[in-house]
């Protein structure tokens, strides 16, 4: 249980004990409560006085599946407010294995020079000079990366975007095939690390010196029920894999709540083109991987490798939310221009969904027309460039709006929704709107709630129960977001006495006793914290709020608006 | 009697042999069935299904099917 801190004005690393105060805390919990105690709420996100804090989820490194989630927070160039971004990958077991709490990078290098940070099998870290990787893209930065360093290690990067400082830069890492595409695209975090002079970090794979567990047996036990009842769901363990996180694109299509053409349909008609299964079929077809395992620990196995007619590679997990960006919401009905688009959004180290979406507005001002793939590709080739136009649509689909001085930009909080629209799941609006992260679809996914037991819990087109839904998901996800638990092996939790493992994995590594109240109180604890900074930083009441088209223009098919008044949305929090 | 097209997702359609994801499969059923009715006739067990869409819009269980309806049955589905 160490921290790193890496000082990037005077190039120091110093190694640290846990502090008391979060000790049995980590991922989004401990980067969210770090950076509203350590990080002035109103300095520039990309200035010397932000920290960006790499935390791997209290369970990651432990023999539990699917706890590879490693947290980045910081405050966020973006929305201006508290970010964590989680992604997979192997980073966060890599982390962990090295006994590594978190990686707290400060202050901001020199103009013009740039460096690495590399964790070796001791867990010792160095910084390198690396000026002849600035500019590089992920993909060959990374084999670059493997010739001078060698390939035992995990690569966390960014890409020209995050170099240029562009505010929806991500930050991209390897999957268990050394390829740099996984992201944590949302938050423009990559902007943040560009801003520091921090090109990649190395963390050595392999390591064994993980934090000691106060009862392994006990957490052993937990651990097998966990992951039997994973294996058991049939979501999980055979949707997924077969099918892909690109499954949802059938069911929030019939659902009318596949947003498209910028926002202005609810159903595509071409959904069955880019679905689960047009993208397996398409992927066997050719040669290429289903059941893919991206991340350390994967049980589940939803990636895939998608290649070209020659059976060449284009790009590795692609996901449903990137599918929409680059595919609906610009009007596009061609996988082989969808993945093309992923492959250049990791390999320029740019989000997809806020690419896709800045795409989505620009198309919608009329500057190119929906469907245009080719357009679609050669505006983010821009990105990558920095070309005028590039450095517009890098900074997100409002500077694009403001460029073409077009109204209709779903953005909250300066960040783009994800691939549910909130008119036709009313539970999303609340979501969306006062999540402290902006438009964000993993704080408080509440589509099952409203899509479930035969036609809803919920009615999707009503307020009722709505705002109760978000709330208590929102809490609930803090929490998860904490652990290091990947959202698509929830089927564990959800499962009879699923909660009840986690709070005893929990236990059984801190020693302390761990409940029900400790894990609503976590999640408050670093919701609260978030919500306190966001305040500090200037947010008010009028910022949870959504664009509005959202409650102007009825959506078709349901043709529905959102319904949530503003005191219900003022509810959220009032705990 | 009614006739209903109904489309399978994700594994619901491995009960099925020969499932065509572009047909979907054909059903006769009584005048006045329900969406109940129907999965129950093709057995597929409510705890295996999320929601069901007819025609493009969410229905209820206990909704009426029409002669020509498009059903689709979608398996519970987690996320974010």
């Amino acid at each position: 249980m160490k921290l790193v801190r890496v000082n990037m004005t005077d190039r120091t690393i110093m190694t640290e004990d846990l502090p008391e105060e979060y000790k049995g805390i980590g991922g989004r919990g401990l980067t969210s409560i770090m950076i509203n105690k350590d990080v002035p709420a109103g300095c520039d996100p990309l200035g010397p006085e932000n920290k960006l804090i790499f935390a791997p989820g209290y369970l990651s490194g432990t023999s539990l599946i699917n706890t590879s989630r490693l947290s980045i927070g910081a405050k966020s160039p973006l929305t201006g407010g508290i970010k964590e971004s989680n992604v997979g990958g192997t980073v966060s077991a890599d982390l962990a294995r090295l006994g590594i709490t978190a990686v707290i990078v400060e202050g901001k290098i020199p103009q013009n020079e740039t460096c690495i940070l590399i964790i070796d099998l001791t867990g010792q870290a160095k910084l390198m000079d690396a000026a002849p990787y600035k500019g590089m893209r992920t993909y060959d930065l990374v084999k670059k990366l493997k010739a001078d360093h060698g390939d035992k290690h995990s690569v966390t990067c960014v890409g020209p975007a995050g170099d240029f400082q562009f505010a929806t830069a991500s930050i991209q890492t390897s999957d268990l095939d050394g390829r740099p595409c996984r992201a944590a695209g949302r938050g423009g975090l990559g902007a943040v690390m560009g801003a520091k002079g921090l090109k990649a970090v190395l963390v050595a794979r392999g390591g064994k010196m993980a934090d000691t567990l106060a009862d392994p047996d006990k957490f052993k036990t937990a651990a097998r029920a966990y992951a039997k009842a994973v294996k058991e769901d049939e979501f999980s363990s055979e949707t997924l894999p077969e099918l892909g996180t690109a499954v949802l694109v059938d069911p929030i299509n019939a659902a009318g709540a596949f947003p498209c053409f910028n926002a202005t349909k609810g159903q595509f008609e071409q959904a069955e083109k880019i679905n689960g299964d047009a993208l397996a079929e398409t992927i066997k077809k050719r040669g290429g991987k289903t059941t893919h395992q991206g991340c350390a620990q994967c049980i589940i196995n939803c990636s895939n490798e998608y290649v070209d007619e020659n059976g060449k590679y284009v790009t590795s997990s692609l996901e449903y939310e990137t599918i929409w960006a680059m595919g609906g919401m610009i009007g596009n009905d061609d996988l082989d221009v969808i993945a093309r688009l992923d492959f250049l959004c990791d390999d320029i180290g740019i989000d997809t969904m806020s690419t896709g979406v800045a795409v989505a507005v620009a198309m919608d001002a009329g500057y190119k027309d929906f469907g245009d793939g080719r357009a679609a590709i050669e505006m983010v080739e821009e990105i990558g460039k920095g070309t005028d136009f590039g450095k517009i649509l890098g900074s997100g689909p409002a500077a694009v709006g403001k460029h073409f001085n077009h109204q209709r930009v779903p953005v909250i909080k300066g960040q783009s929704i994800a691939a549910y629209d909130p008119r036709a799941l009313q539970g999303m609006a609340v979501t969306y709107a006062t999540t402290p992260m902006g438009g964000d679809h993993t704080a408080g996914w509440v589509v099952d709630q409203n899509l479930a037991d035969f036609g809803g819990t919920l009615d999707p087109l009503s307020a009722e129960g709505q705002v109760e839904a978000s709330r208590d998901t929102q809490l609930h996800m803090a929490a998860v977001d904490s652990m290091g638990i990947c959202d698509f092996a929830q089927t564990g939790l959800a499962a009879p006495g699923g909660m009840e493992n986690v709070y005893t994995m929990v236990s059984a590594k801190s020693g302390e006793p761990f409940g029900e109240d400790d894990w609503g109180s976590l999640g408050r604890q670093v919701l609260k914290a978030e919500l306190d900074f966001n305040k500090r930083a200037g947010f008010t009441a009028k910022d949870d709020r959504l664009p509005k088209m959202f409650y102007e223009e009825p959506l078709p098919p349901h043709n529905s608006v959102v319904v949530i008044s503003d005191e219900q949305m003022d509810s959220t929090f009032d705990f | 009697m009614a006739r209903v097209i109904v489309k399978l997702s994700g594994t619901l359609r491995k009960k099925f042999e020969h499932y065509d994801s572009a047909k979907g499969l054909d059903v006769e059923i009584q005048d006045g069935a329900s969406i109940a009715d129907i999965v129950a006739h093709l057995g597929i067990p409510e705890s295996k299904i999320g929601f069901v869409s007819a025609n493009g819009c969410i229905v209820k269980a206990g909704s009426v099917v029409e002669d020509g309806t498009v059903i689709k049955v979608f398996q519970p589905i987690f996320g974010g």
